[in-house]
């Protein structure tokens, strides 16, 4: 095989796939995410990394698979996320579910999965470093991908009298399955006039708790109570349900020890 | 009362410190600009413990509080950053850093009362920013002697700019972490792809474009270099130029705005 073929065919392949993303985000609007609400995601997600894994058992034969393994491969996924971010940081309302982007995400986390399980370990042993800073990425990022679905938020006008309906982000009712009354809303000014301090005082059925700014109410595993702004009859609370937010917070862990590692042992001994 | 009336003459004896240690370490006196490079850290510490014993809550809620822990936190960053990679200029820019921080507590009393917005009291918020400020000195230096390198084609100088990249890297990933952290506590979620999220993702990638450049082609040097500069240049677009970007107006990150 020339050089030509070897750089010429996958990227035709990306530039295509590249293209009918656009067409489907076109012609279709953002991506079906509700189809891959639980259980959906976990068997997709299984499917997919078996697929991976299949398709790593086939690195000698499969094309696909050594290019996915390629250095051309890692820094095509890195260019594409890069170029996705830089568009995301452009439009004042980031289209951040579009075909595109998730099919960006996806290619970016295949070629990662692949060289996760290439490169673990070597003849010398397991390879932490590669291991904790790859494998905590990876683990965020399939938390994010598989958790998109999953996700709900909600907003809540909370008043003197108690209530069960919630609006989600395109203003459908959702009813909630326990009641909020708000019981005292106390607004703290400086000096200067500017605010201090807010806090709900809310009944969640029948426990009391504060609400304050970056101080939510757990009420679930998984859902927690946010306060977001005040009105004059009360105040306005936000509901996020994000039952993977427990994985993606030990995929950020994970990474914050990589970086860790990387800060101590830099970069520049190869293991390979 | 052992609050800010207290101040300048922790902040004195801080920068006295410092400003030795820096110096010693100039002249490659270690283990001598390390040791008081920790007393001033101790020093400075101190007086935290103090403040936070006085007012009986963490100082966490007004703009002076925030520029003490950035005193604070670049000053640590800056002794581990020497203590690791033994870059002899680290301590006078940690140092100068952290001095401006500590005048502008001494000069300007009336922000000790100033408060910040609710959303910034925060944990998260000191050693988010500190972290940041840190990393884009390191990337900012590698920057430098990327130019460098592309000018003079000195091999000497790539050793410093792997340790620069990796430790400013490293600081820049637990800024963009520590963000998320605090981003789903504040708001719900972890990453919202806003103007300066996505700027920061973008910058991350890139970086990490270079690092995976240079361990796979270790001869593709210029390549390398240039993408340090480019990655430099979207730093820039996060740090500041996103302000002037419209994608910017609903921005979550613009507290200077309007208050």
């Amino acid at each position: 095989m020339t050089a030509g073929t070897k750089n010429f065919t996958p990227r035709m392949v990306l530039a295509t796939i590249a293209a009918l993303l656009f067409g489907a985000q076109w012609l279709f609007g953002e991506p079906p995410l509700w189809l891959f609400a639980a259980p959906m995601n976990l068997l997709a997600g299984v499917l997919w990394l078996a697929v991976i894994y299949e398709g790593y058992r086939r690195r000698t034969t499969s094309k696909a698979v050594q290019y996915l393994l390629s250095a051309e491969a890692t820094y095509m996924a890195l260019a594409i996320v890069a170029i996705v971010a830089v568009v995301l940081g452009l439009q004042s309302e980031p289209a951040s579910t579009s075909w595109p982007v998730v099919g960006a995400l996806l290619f970016a986390q295949t070629v990662l999965s692949l060289v996760i399980l290439r490169g673990w370990r070597n003849e010398r042993g397991v390879r932490w470093r590669f291991l904790i800073i790859h494998f905590g990425l990876w683990l965020a990022l399939m938390s994010a991908l598989l958790g998109a679905s999953d996700k709900q938020v909600l907003r809540v006008q909370v008043g003197s009298e108690p209530t069960r309906e919630a609006l989600n982000e395109q203003g459908e009712k959702h009813f909630l399955d326990y009641e909020l009354r708000l019981e005292n809303f106390v607004m703290e000014h400086s000096e200067s006039g500017a605010p201090e301090r807010f806090c709900a005082t809310v009944a969640v059925d029948d426990k009391v708790v504060d609400i304050e700014v970056n101080s939510p109410y757990t009420v679930n595993f998984g859902e927690d109570i946010y306060l977001v702004s005040y009105t004059a009859e009360g105040c306005v609370l936000q509901i996020v349900r994000d039952p993977w937010q427990v994985v993606t917070t030990i995929g950020i862990a994970i990474l914050l020890l990589g970086a860790f590692v990387l800060f101590m042992k830099g970069f520049q001994n190869r293991e390979r | 009362m052992t609050g800010w009336n207290i101040f300048p003459f922790f902040a004195v004896a801080t920068i006295v410190l410092a400003v030795v240690a820096s110096v010693l370490a100039l002249y490659k006196r270690r283990t001598a600009a390390l040791t008081l490079s920790l007393l001033a850290v101790g020093v400075l510490t101190l007086f935290v413990a103090m403040l936070w014993t006085s007012l009986e809550r963490p100082p966490m809620r007004t703009m002076g509080e925030t520029r003490l822990w950035y005193s604070l936190f670049l000053l640590v960053a800056g002794v581990a950053t020497y203590a690791r990679w033994r870059f002899r200029w680290v301590l006078s820019f940690s140092t100068l850093l952290s001095t401006v921080f500590m005048v502008i507590n001494c000069v300007r009393p009336e922000l000790h009362d100033k408060t910040l917005m609710p959303a910034l009291q925060s944990a998260w918020f000191m050693p988010h920013v500190a972290v940041y400020m840190f990393s884009y000195a390191l990337l900012g230096v590698a920057t430098i002697m990327a130019i460098y390198y592309l000018v003079k084609r000195d091999e000497k100088v790539l050793p410093a700019i792997d340790n620069l990249l990796g430790g400013g890297l490293a600081l820049f990933t637990v800024g963009m972490l520590t963000g998320a952290l605090w981003a789903k506590q504040a708001w719900g979620e972890f990453w919202s792809w806003d103007a300066k999220e996505a700027w920061a993702a973008a910058t991350w990638f890139i970086y990490l474009g270079a690092i995976h450049l240079r361990l796979m082609r270790p001869k593709g040097v210029q390549k390398f270099c240039i993408l340090l500069i480019v990655a430099f240049l979207s730093l820039q677009m996060c740090w500041y130029g996103v302000n002037y970007l419209p994608s910017a107006e609903k921005s979550v990150h613009s507290y200077n705005r309007n208050n």
